[in-house]
């Protein structure tokens, strides 16, 4: 019950959030006469398929037109477009919420359909698999090392690797990125400098899920490269402080065995903190997710940004910053929850 | 701790120093740059292609022929006094005589000529270029009479006196048809100006070694290219002569594709950078500690809206919402700037709020507060200076975030095009495909500057950590 | 030093035993040459004021040492084994929890906060007791219920626990694998006055119903009398006298517990000894001779160049390292 109400309160909190960015969309978009433009695209659009339908049935060209411009007046009362940009307001959240925004201007998705919603969600696995892939073996890595190099504080290593964490800050993704394609694959032509699958793609599914693996390997390398040794270094201090923790010494006492008091005492007490660390961190790994993907040309949301910039596809770049944000919010609720089944004192306490 | 302390305990480790070292360079730098650079640098030469036609384009740094390769050098020549003048009759003939030596197996990349500001009354001059080689065969390849006078015109008149006329030879059909004429003359070589498209230089810096035009010697030596300016009136007068035998190779740090030296677009980015980084960082810690301390202070109703706002403004992913504002607003770096600090503050007034809590239910301030000092004098005088070097530790912090968040912008296309940054380069050669073909010298230095940069202020945040805590102290001492 | 002569092997023997710690400004000497005996299920109480190195030697016990000790000598021996010769293994196996146990100087920190206290108590009997988990359960429960907490506790988390009440958890731990001895460091100090006498009650009664030896630890020695058979007054890592409660507060020897005892009317809070002129001395760089002679009211030339051996006190069984005790011989 009371955990219930602490994880409805953080989400309410979530969604809160995800308002205000929509709220911060909607205004930038109607203000700057952007959301006219967007509009008015999309009553086009919806005039050429009454154009075609109507050709058929209307002979007379002056009754077309005539026609079509009462059905254009009605669309455009229809979307508001004959009232000042406010009042639409709540009927664009909506458009924007269920990513109807019409028709991308050059973009088109896989098979040729040009309707926001289509080119954009059809991108979502591929950054979804993308990051998750990245996240799952920097974990790895990062639980592994931090705790290696937890039980070797002070030596060579464990210094280095604190050097190594911090320098990762200044070291962003996209820059990561190009130094693997340059030395991976332009000398050395290990791997395939980005894209999905080989032109042609091989036949037969485990080569092509092979292919994918090629392709991916750089991209998630070059995810992992950046965030791991500040995962490590987090992990590591996160276990040091807790194994200075006098439950940790008193569990020593009772004479449990080394290895139930690293993982029950140590490891399992660090999580929390480390999980909030992780979910800190959260918004940096969008990002360089965001340029990896221009970097590799994987096919994922991220490189759709850089396209749609490329091509100022205005409606293609208001839902992907939507669905990120969307994203975002929602990974960053699975933390939360995460954190909160993790640590049994924070599951009571209403914030 | 006081300033000059702090500044000591950073210098003592390997981290403060080479940061201090690094930030040193970078302001230097930063400080000179605007000295020798127009301040519409961006605008006037950098994004505008004429001013870097007579570069060679794609061009790797001059010292790469140091490791092996051979590329011609680079070679620029311009006068403005004939070397010679010849006088016959009414006519003059103006000579500007340009010689050079050419030992490499490549020829040069391509060849110009450029005359500027002629001024003449009554006929009007004839301008040729003729080059001249080792074994003193020459070609004549320009060859052409300014405009003459127009109905509306008066006398005198000066041509190309903005904007000098340029003959990219090259590319030039008459330079082409005057090569394909000079090979059939002087080797009997039958070929024709477009057969020659794009081999100019080849041929006018070989000796053919059989038949046909694709067996050829490089023929090394002392070359001329003499240019003439033929006047007829006393008074007319050439006011400059250009003439480019391009190389293989540019300067410190070559060029792009446009033929811009990378050189100086990567010297107007250390201002940039330091200005984005510095007042981005600076503006946003002065918001967070002041909110930061308002909200400590004073609870209640202001207290929770700063942490309402801030606990909503720290949870909406950066990149996103910049790249969709800067897209619909306009791609100006100040937009950008103001952007992260608005996102940037709140992390430090969460973090600061916290601390003067704690400081709060601190005894020296009570003890103080006991003796009517007055509540905002209390709160800068005790409360700030506590925390002052932790936030100048966050700012530090803040610092290569800002220059990294510009710089990824700017390689997804956003950046500002009136202010060329590190970011933007880097991004004009991953689009033009640079790291797919190897122009390494276009993407490395960009990026490993912005890299530097950012590392500069993490290695002095890295030195800061003793200040914060003393227990490190200790250990370093 | 031997305290009260009794029949029979004691439980525990301590010769000589010396820990120190290594420190930026010298070895620290925490415990410096302690001896005496401990009979099966008696109590004897280390009082002394802090950073007398009380803690050190129930640690040295216990062999729990900080990374930093840079000395452990001595005998502690055990029903005839030798705590400090054994092994690491062993020393875990056979006497960790099993044969010493201990509640710590503030055990509320001693709890792992993920866990229920239940799970906690459960640990030690299934890791160390060989229980099955639900026969562990049962006796955690049975272990809650002796400790007097209400059998809802098994399923609560340390943050929801109140410090008498985590105090309880950890008795209830250290009771779970049946010690012959318990080391009780300060075990009520972190306490009000109400609490601290039910969880001295709890005491009183596992001594006298489960037979477990004690050794309790406190810098309050009029606390410390309610409960122990003996009485050792700890100052600057040394035992300066010990002795049978009573005869130790009847007619204290030293003038150290002198001074402790004179301090008992007015002692209400958990800083009594201030009222001892001077400060206790630093470990790493102790005071020649007597250790005490620079505080002490009674100092003689002697005590500032040796150090004083025990001798024994008018009271009969107790001894004391007092010069003064060697003069009134003579
Ligand atoms: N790990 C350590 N390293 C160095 N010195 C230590 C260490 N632990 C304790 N000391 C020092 O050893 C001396 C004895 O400490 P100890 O904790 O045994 O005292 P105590 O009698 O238990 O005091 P208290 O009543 O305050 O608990 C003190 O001077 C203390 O500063
Ligand atoms: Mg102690």
């Amino acid at each position: 019950m009371a955990l219930a109400y602490t994880l409805g309160l953080r989400a309410l909190s979530l969604v809160g959030v995800l308002f205000v960015v929509l709220l911060l969309v909607v205004v930038t978009l109607g203000a700057t006469g952007f959301s006219d433009r967007m509009l008015t695209a999309i009553v086009s659009e919806e005039m050429r398929g009454t154009r075609q339908a109507l050709a058929e049935t209307i002979k007379d060209p002056e009754r077309l037109e005539e026609t079509l411009r009462e059905r254009r007046a009605e669309l455009e009362e229809f979307y508001g477009l004959d009232r000042p940009w406010y009042t639409r307001l709540p009927a664009m959240v909506g458009r924007v919420l269920t990513l109807d925004l019409g028709a991308a201007r050059n973009l088109r998705s896989f098979d040729g359909s040009s309707r926001v919603t289509d080119i954009v969600l059809e991108r979502v696995p591929y950054s979804i698999m993308l990051v998750t892939t990245s996240l799952v073996i920097t974990a790895v890595i990062g639980l592994w090392l931090g705790a290696k190099l937890a039980t070797r504080v002070g030596t060579r290593s464990d210094r280095l690797t604190s050097y190594l964490a911090a320098a990762s800050n200044a070291l962003p993704a996209w820059w990561a990125g190009i130094l693997l394609i340059l030395v991976l694959s332009f000398q050395l032509r290990i791997f395939p400098s980005g894209g999905l699958y080989s032109s042609p793609p091989p036949e037969g599914g485990l080569l092509r899920f092979m292919d994918l693996m090629w392709h991916a390997a750089l991209p998630i390398l070059t995810l992992v490269l950046v965030s791991v040794g500040a995962w490590t270094y987090v992990v590591r201090t996160m276990l040091l402080n807790t194994a200075q923790e006098f439950h940790v010494t008193a569990a020593r006492a009772r004479g449990l065995p080394e290895g139930q008091v690293m993982r029950r005492h140590i490891l399992r007490v660090a999580a929390p903190p480390i999980a909030t660390n992780i979910i800190l961190a959260l918004t940096g790994s969008i990002g360089g997710a965001i340029l990896t993907e221009t970097v590799f040309n994987w096919p994922g949301m991220g490189r759709l940004y850089f396209d749609a910039i490329t091509t100022a596809d205005e409606a293609v770049i208001v839902a992907l910053t939507f669905l990120f944000t969307l994203m975002y919010i929602t990974a960053r609720f699975v933390l939360e929850v995460l954190y909160v089944v993790l640590d049994p004192r924070v599951r009571y306490t209403a914030q | 701790m006081r300033p000059g302390e702090a500044l000591r305990v950073v210098l003592r480790s390997g981290s403060g120093r080479l940061g201090m070292g690094l930030l040193a360079v970078l302001v230097l730098v930063s400080v000179l740059v605007p000295f020798f650079y127009p301040l519409d640098f961006g605008l006037r030469f950098w994004n505008n292609p004429i001013a870097w036609a007579d570069n060679p384009k794609a061009a790797p740094p001059a010292w790469t022929n140091l490791l092996g390769d051979t590329a011609p050098r680079h070679r620029v020549f311009d006068a403005e006094q004939p070397t010679g003048t010849i006088d016959a009759g009414s006519a003059r003939i103006r000579q500007f005589a340009f010689t050079f030596s050419h030992q490499t197996v490549e020829p040069p990349t391509f060849l110009s000529v450029s005359i500027g500001a002629v001024t003449f009354h009554e006929r009007p001059p004839i301008l040729s270029m003729t080059l001249t080689r080792p074994d003193g065969r020459s070609a004549t390849l320009l060859q052409e009479a300014v405009r003459g006078l127009r109905p509306d015109e008066t006398s005198p008149v000066t041509r190309f006196a903005d904007e000098p006329r340029r003959v990219y030879l090259t590319g030039d059909a008459a330079a082409l048809g005057a090569a394909a004429d000079f090979l059939l003359r002087e080797f009997d070589l039958r070929t024709s100006g477009t057969e020659l498209q794009g081999r100019l230089e080849e041929v006018l810096f070989s000796m053919p070694t059989g038949e046909g035009v694709d067996s050829l010697a490089p023929l090394n030596g002392e070359y001329t290219a003499t240019i003439r300016v033929i006047t007829y009136d006393p008074r007319d007068s050439v006011q400059s002569v250009r003439f480019v035998a391009a190389g293989g190779v540019y300067g410190l740090m070559g060029t792009d594709t446009q033929g811009r030296d990378l050189a100086t677009g990567l010297l107007f980015g250390f201002p940039v950078a330091l200005l984005i980084g510095v007042l981005t960082s600076v503006a946003a810690t002065i918001l967070g500690t002041f909110f930061g301390i308002l909200s400590g202070f004073s609870g209640g109703r202001t207290d929770t809206i700063i942490q309402r706002v801030s606990d909503v403004m720290t949870n909406i992913p950066l990149l996103p919402i910049l790249i969709f504002l800067i897209f619909v607003l306009g791609q100006k770096l100040w937009l950008v700037m103001t952007i992260l600090v608005i996102f940037g503050w709140p992390g430090l007034t969460i973090i600061l709020r916290s601390m003067v809590l704690q400081v709060r239910s601190g005894q020296l301030v009570e003890a103080t507060q006991a003796l009517g000092a007055s509540r905002w004098r209390i709160m800068f005088r005790h409360v700030f200076f506590q925390m002052a070097p932790f936030i100048v530790a966050q700012m530090i912090f803040f610092t290569p975030a800002a220059i990294l968040a510009e710089a990824g912008l700017s390689f997804l296309g956003l950046g500002d095009p009136s202010l060329p940054t590190w970011g933007q380069i880097l991004e004009q050669g991953f689009r033009t495909g640079a790291i797919f073909i190897g122009y390494w010298w276009w993407i490395l230095p960009p990026g490993i500057l912005i890299v530097i940069t950012a590392m500069t202020f993490v290695l002095l945040a890295l030195a800061m950590e003793p200040v914060l805590n003393p227990r490190l102290r200790e250990r370093a001492a | 030093m031997n305290g009260r002569a009794t029949s029979g092997e004691p439980l525990l023997s301590v010769r000589g035993l010396r820990l120190s710690y290594a420190a930026e400004r010298g070895d620290v000497r925490a415990v410096d040459g302690v001896s005496f005996d401990l009979q099966a299920g008696q109590t004897l109480a280390i009082v002394g004021e802090s950073g007398s190195g009380k803690t050190s030697l129930a640690l040295a016990l216990l062999r729990l040492l900080p990374r930093n000790v840079a000395l452990l000598q001595g005998q502690a021996i055990l029903n005839g084994v030798d705590c400090l010769t054994l092994s690491d293994g062993d020393f875990r196996d056979r006497i960790r929890w099993r044969q010493i146990s201990m509640v710590f100087q503030g055990a509320a920190e001693s709890l792992n906060p993920i866990y229920k206290v239940g799970h906690q108590v459960r640990e030690v009997l299934t890791a160390r007791g060989g229980h099955s988990r639900a026969a562990a359960d049962g006796r955690a429960k049975e272990l809650l219920d002796m400790v007097r907490l209400p059998p809802e506790t098994f399923n609560r988390y340390p943050h929801e626990l109140s410090g008498g009440m985590k105090q309880r958890v950890a008795v209830a731990s250290a009771l779970a694998l049946n010690p012959p001895l318990i080391l009780l460091d300060e075990p009520t100090s972190a306490l009000d006055v109400g609490v601290q006498a039910q969880i001295m009650n709890l005491f009183k009664r596992f001594k006298a119903n489960l037979g477990v030896a004690s050794i309790f630890i406190s810098h309050d020695i009029a606390l410390a009398s309610d409960l122990a058979d003996t009485i050792g007054v700890m100052y600057a890592g040394r035992i300066v006298e010990i002795g049978s409660t009573e005869d130790v507060l009847r007619a204290p020897s030293h003038p150290y517990t002198q001074k402790l005892l004179a301090a008992i009317p007015r002692l209400r809070s958990d800083a009594p000894l201030e009222f001892i002129p001077g400060a206790p001395p630093d470990l790493s760089d102790p005071p020649s001779g007597c250790r005490f002679h620079p505080r002490c009211a009674f100092v003689m030339e002697r005590c500032r160049s040796e150090s004083p051996p025990d001798l024994p006190s008018q009271s009969g069984s107790a001894v004391a390292a007092c010069w003064l005790l060697d003069e009134g011989a003579s």
